[in-house]
């Protein structure tokens, strides 16, 4: 079982941990110097305090959500297509598979032969741009976003530290990184990158504030939080940020988190989201109506520029209309199969 | 500080200092980093000593895995993590295949965000209940579920095993 993996390998991790020598010691100081530090700071701790106050979000309340059963899935998956390395490969909607990740090798399409190459051990993730032109890794030894430019090889390790999910914006022109009080926005042509801080009355986040890209490449988004009580607490809202200023453009009656990339249909009329406990069920909302079009049950799913929806459940890629109807239904190739697969737009 | 309560620590870090640092160390896989991580986190509780001496170990704990968070999110490069340093008595013992899912789930566990690490250190090391490791990282409950969903939804696409974990029990 993988359980018992999981739990045999953080056990040997700590296992490895050595024997402490002089902590006591050291603590001790260290917590002398603390409680000096502590007397001096009381009056600025004290300032910050009254200034911490947050006005807490006025969302008005909306309707139930009416949801509308999913269209009958009629369509019969197609065979897979034969995968070769040395071609792309596309999937439904003609959408080129950007990357292919397994348990011991990362592969990536490379814009120039358009054949699938190797990257260096160390790269124990990827996130290509939608585009195929650039890629953020990540590697084992690093917590900074590095960006890969997949035609000459260059690569150029920001000094954004990624706390989070990254995710491309449509254009694959920016990232996006989450931080504790804001975001950062990486302009990987530019080699540059922007800090926004936003007003902690706008961070209702559930724990850690996500923020995703919206429709289009101008906006963000972050679900907004109240709480039921002392422990309990529920998706209020999804608060849309002009991405450039983080000014608030408005705050939309969405009761659910927005998937980590590509959530938003291109007109910004749909939203695929997830629930917070269940990140594989995905419901498909009409942000207008907060009605519920579809719902799947799926290990991703992305909105495609067409406005149509791609995503997988086991070795099956589908796509789905806007209306949540299945368009079509293909098999993935053996080579492909049981790999984590990242796809353009 | 008193005499008396500067003994009860030494001996608190004596009695407890071992399981505080295997805990550090399944954090963040370098033994320098674990030190400095429970030095730092036995510091603060000593600087509180007389108000948190009766409940010491949990509010170690919890200043433990919320400082690993934030380093992670603060700091670069000196965070870095040792993957390499396998112990030969572990390999030994164990089926080539064994070993080497070990090894790939290892690296996969260190490349999580820290959240995410810290919550599968305290499910799987520590045995804790979601409630228990929400009220030590301070957090509710479903942020728990969630980030070990996340976390083994990302394990799972990294290692390449598909049996779903139970991240809610």
């Amino acid at each position: 079982m993988i359980d018992d993996l999981l739990r045999a390998t953080v056990r040997d991790l700590a296992d490895e941990s050595g024997t402490p020598h002089g902590l006591a010691a050291r603590a001790l100081a260290d917590g002398h110097r603390i409680r000096r530090n502590r007397r001096t700071a009381t009056v600025a701790a004290a300032l910050a305090a009254v200034l911490a106050v947050t006005v807490p979000i006025v969302i008005a309340r909306t309707p139930a959500d009416e949801t509308r059963p999913l269209p009958a899935a009629t369509v019969t998956v197609a065979p897979a297509p034969a995968f070769k390395q040395t071609e792309v490969f596309t999937g439904p909607g003609g959408v080129p598979l950007l990357s292919i990740e397994d348990r011991t090798k990362t592969f990536v399409l490379n814009p120039k032969t358009g054949g699938y190459r190797e990257l260096p051990a160390g790269v124990v993730w990827i996130e290509p741009s939608p585009d195929g032109r650039r890629a953020v890794v990540g590697r084992e030894n690093s917590e900074k976003v590095e960006i890969l430019d997949l035609r000459t090889g260059e690569s150029w390790r920001t000094a954004v530290t990624r706390t989070s999910n990254v995710s491309w914006s449509g254009d694959g022109s920016r990232v996006l990184v989450s931080h504790e009080t804001g975001y950062s926005i990486i302009e990987p042509a530019r080699r540059r990158s922007t800090d926004r801080t936003i007003e902690p009355g706008q961070l209702a986040c559930l724990e850690f504030c996500e923020f995703t890209w919206f429709a289009g490449d101008t906006r963000i988004a972050l679900p907004q939080v109240s709480k039921l009580g002392e422990q309990e607490s529920r998706v209020s809202g999804v608060a849309t940020f002009e991405a450039n200023s983080g000014t608030v453009i408005e705050q939309l009656p969405i009761k659910a988190l927005p998937i980590d990339q590509f959530s938003a249909s291109p007109d910004g009329r749909l939203l695929l989201t997830r629930q917070n406990q269940s990140p594989e069920q995905i419901s498909m909302i009409e942000i207008a109506s907060q009605r519920e079009i579809a719902h799947f049950s799926v290990a991703w799913s992305q909105f495609l520029a067409d406005g149509t929806v791609l995503a997988q459940n086991g070795g099956i890629l589908t796509r789905y209309a806007a209306t949540g109807a299945v368009l079509e239904k293909v098999a993935l190739p053996p080579e492909l199969t049981g790999r984590h697969l990242t796809f353009g737009l | 500080m008193k005499q008396s309560l500067e003994d009860e620590f030494t001996a608190f870090v004596a009695e407890r200092g071992q399981s505080l640092l295997r805990i550090a160390h399944a954090m963040t896989g370098d033994r320098d980093a674990a030190q400095d991580l429970v030095q730092g986190a036995l510091a603060k509780a000593y600087s509180h000593w007389p108000r948190i001496h009766s409940d010491a170990e949990a509010y170690v704990r919890k200043i433990l895995y919320n400082d690993r968070v934030s380093a992670w999110r603060k700091a670069g490069n000196r965070n870095e993590v040792t993957v390499a340093d396998v112990p030969d008595r572990a390999n030994r013992e164990r089926h080539d295949d064994d070993v080497a899912e070990r090894l790939a789930l290892r690296e996969a566990l260190l490349s999580l965000p820290a959240r995410q690490r810290a919550v599968l250190v305290m499910r799987y090391l520590e045995d804790r209940s979601v409630e228990e490791t929400a009220e030590a990282l301070g957090c509710r409950p479903g942020t728990v579920v969630s980030q070990a969903s996340r976390a083994l939804v990302k394990l799972r696409a990294l290692v390449g095993r598909v049996t779903p974990l139970e991240a809610s029990r």
